[in-house]
């Protein structure tokens, strides 16, 4: 455990040394912090326009008020999940290689596996480093919203909300846990450092664009601009009906999305935030609750890319090349 | 004498003609201060529809906000126009267009008879007030009568329940259907009977079975169900279902992960660990 969190130290100062990741790390909370004060910021219009709406009513003398409408200061996050699904991703797939590549390439790799250092300590070392790392942007992240909707959009936060909010950014460190165990598997399983990058960029590609997209453009009612139906002139009962005949199809859909981590963290956040209506009234863990496959979706495949990472790293001979 | 009959009945038709619900009412928004009156007949839980003239008698162009007052309790009213809901209009000068009122009345109405009134408020001040009155026709009415709070099921599985209606009208109601407003790609594979018959007082049921696709991620829809014929409708309920995604690619990811896991253990103890 000493060895496994001395690397984990090593890891989190070679980070901070790196300027890409710095730089990345810059755009991400610049992002974060102006979407974050935006989305605040029309919380406090709304409830402004609320309050003064009530304070007219009064001075007109009607008793009978409307409700507070649903101001959802959560949704403020709404933009984080569009920047961790691009530069998140981004971020945690250069950790990922990099954590591989830069002990070959400098050489210390063999130094270190010449010690008493077994081949999967230093993995587990270097995953425990860099989620550190990720634990501590999303907290960061965290914390910007959290005082970014109490001090701009003038609400606070229910204790629901509070703890919707905490399981998002949990979620947002999942989906970039996924990327780095992809960095460092392709680093650990391509010999070439750039090659191992750019076939993790090209599966996040995939991943991220491709399959979602699949999704999308599969889907029935998509063929046409306007909606396949619509354009069509067909009634509800008609749709159904030829919906009937296409079950496989949306079967096949389905599936080619739920192979995307992308698509798993954009359905469980957008329900804990109430960006997707219908989750307004259950508890956060009733929405994971009901979300569990999409919270599956996110970790089962970051366990198996693991496993296979060890496997790669114990018999690799080639690990010491430069 | 006779004069005065053929007078009479001049006057008698005109006033059935103003009082009919197919003539929009006058709601000279302008200099006039004409205020006609008609009667709408409507039923529990129905709608009725008042066509209402509002007229610019101006030479300048005015917008017109329009507001249904004086509404019994548990009565609604909105207005449309081309079938657009609006809350006011603008006009021409000399422009005169007909906006519908649409009158909601509930299944357990206060009183039978009512007087509303349509006020157009015009953009400089002006108002206008023209009274509608209306009757509720006890002969038709239906209500579904049970309350479903909640339904539960899985995606890609058929979910059946039963919707109970009452006749709490005067008169027998034939063909009476049931009009299911289903979440997009959820399909109504079976409606048993298709059509029902119920005399006054008495119940019916309808079994509803219907099929959620397997792409429907897990979460919170509503159903919106209605019972009707050519008569009546009931009112719409809407019933929340719970939809939780099958534990079938759940099984899939966790037999994967299980597998590989496995595979790593005999792989590491055939290898060696270094």
């Amino acid at each position: 455990m000493n060895a496994t969190w001395i690397i984990a130290r090593k890891e989190i100062t070679d980070a901070l040394k790196n300027k890409l990741f710095l730089i990345i790390l810059g755009m991400l909370l610049i992002l974060t912090v102006v979407s974050v004060v935006l989305g605040a910021y029309q919380v406090r219009v709304a409830l402004d326009n609320y309050t003064n709406a009530i304070e007219f009513l009064k001075s007109l003398g009607k008793t009978e008020l409307p409700p507070m409408p649903n101001l959802n200061p959560i949704s403020a996050s709404k933009g984080f999940v569009n920047y961790i699904g691009m530069l998140g991703a981004l971020l945690a797939m250069i950790l990922g290689n990099y954590a591989i590549v830069k002990e070959r390439r400098s050489g210390t790799l063999k130094l270190i596996l010449s010690r008493k250092v077994f081949r999967d300590t230093l993995l587990n070392g270097k995953l425990l480093g860099n989620l550190t790392l990720f634990a501590g942007i999303s907290l960061l992240a965290a914390a910007i919203t959290f005082i970014s909707v109490g001090a701009i959009g003038n609400v606070a936060l229910s204790a629901g909300d509070a703890a919707r909010m905490g399981l998002f950014f949990l979620m947002s460190f999942l989906y970039m846990a996924f990327f780095l165990v992809l960095g460092i598997t392709f680093a650990v399983m391509v010999g070439n450092g750039n090659k191992a990058l750019l076939l993790t960029v090209i599966m996040w590609l995939v991943l991220a664009f491709v399959f979602p997209q699949i999704g999308n453009t599969m889907d029935m009612d998509n063929q046409l601009p306007g909606g396949f139906f619509a354009s069509m002139g067909m009634t509800k009962d008609q749709q159904t009906k030829v919906l009937v005949n296409f079950k496989f199809y949306e079967t096949l859909r389905d599936s080619i999305e739920e192979m995307s981590p992308t698509k798993h963290y954009e359905r469980v956040s957008f329900a804990l935030l109430n960006v997707k209506p219908g989750f307004e009234k259950n508890t956060p863990m009733e929405v994971l609750g009901l979300k569990w496959i999409n919270v599956l979706g996110l970790t089962a495949p970051t366990i198996i890319l693991w496993l296979i990472a060890y496997m790669g790293f114990l018999r690799r001979e080639d690990i010491y090349q430069t | 004498m006779r004069v005065t009959k053929v007078i009479g009945a001049f006057m008698v038709l005109g006033l059935i003609v103003c009082l009919t619900p197919f003539t929009p009412s006058a709601l000279a928004a302008g200099s006039s201060t004409t205020e006609l009156s008609a009667n709408y007949l409507t039923i529990p839980g129905g709608e009725s529809i008042a066509r209402i003239m509002v007229e610019n008698k101006d030479s300048k162009a005015h917008h017109y906000n329009l507001e249904a007052t004086g509404l019994p309790e548990g009565f609604k009213a909105y207005f449309t126009l081309q079938g657009k809901g609006i809350k006011g209009l603008d006009l021409s000068a000399s422009e005169k267009r007909i906006a519908e009122l649409h009158l909601n009345t509930p299944l357990k109405a206060t009183q039978d008879y009512g007087l509303i009134k349509v006020k157009s408020s015009r953009d400089d001040g002006l108002e206008t007030l023209m009274s509608v009155s209306f009757t509720v026709n006890h002969d038709f009415s239906l209500e579904i009568t049970n309350q479903i709070k909640k339904l539960e099921t899985l995606n890609g599985k058929s979910l059946s329940f039963d919707i109970a209606v009452t006749n709490t009208g005067n008169k027998e109601l034939k063909d009476l259907g049931l009009k299911a407003e289903l979440p997009y790609k959820w399909t109504l594979d079976k409606l048993t009977p298709e059509k029902l018959s119920l005399k006054p007082g008495e119940n019916g049921a309808f079994r509803v079975t219907i099929s959620i696709p397997p792409s429907q991620g897990s979460g919170n829809s509503i159903l919106k169900i209605k019972s009707f014929n050519g008569a009546v409708a009931s009112q719409e309920i809407s019933i929340p279902v719970t939809v939780t995604a099958t534990a079938g690619y759940a099984w899939w990811v966790i037999g994967l992960v299980l597998v590989v896991g496995i595979v790593t253990i005999i792989y590491f103890r055939k290898n060696v660990r270094r």
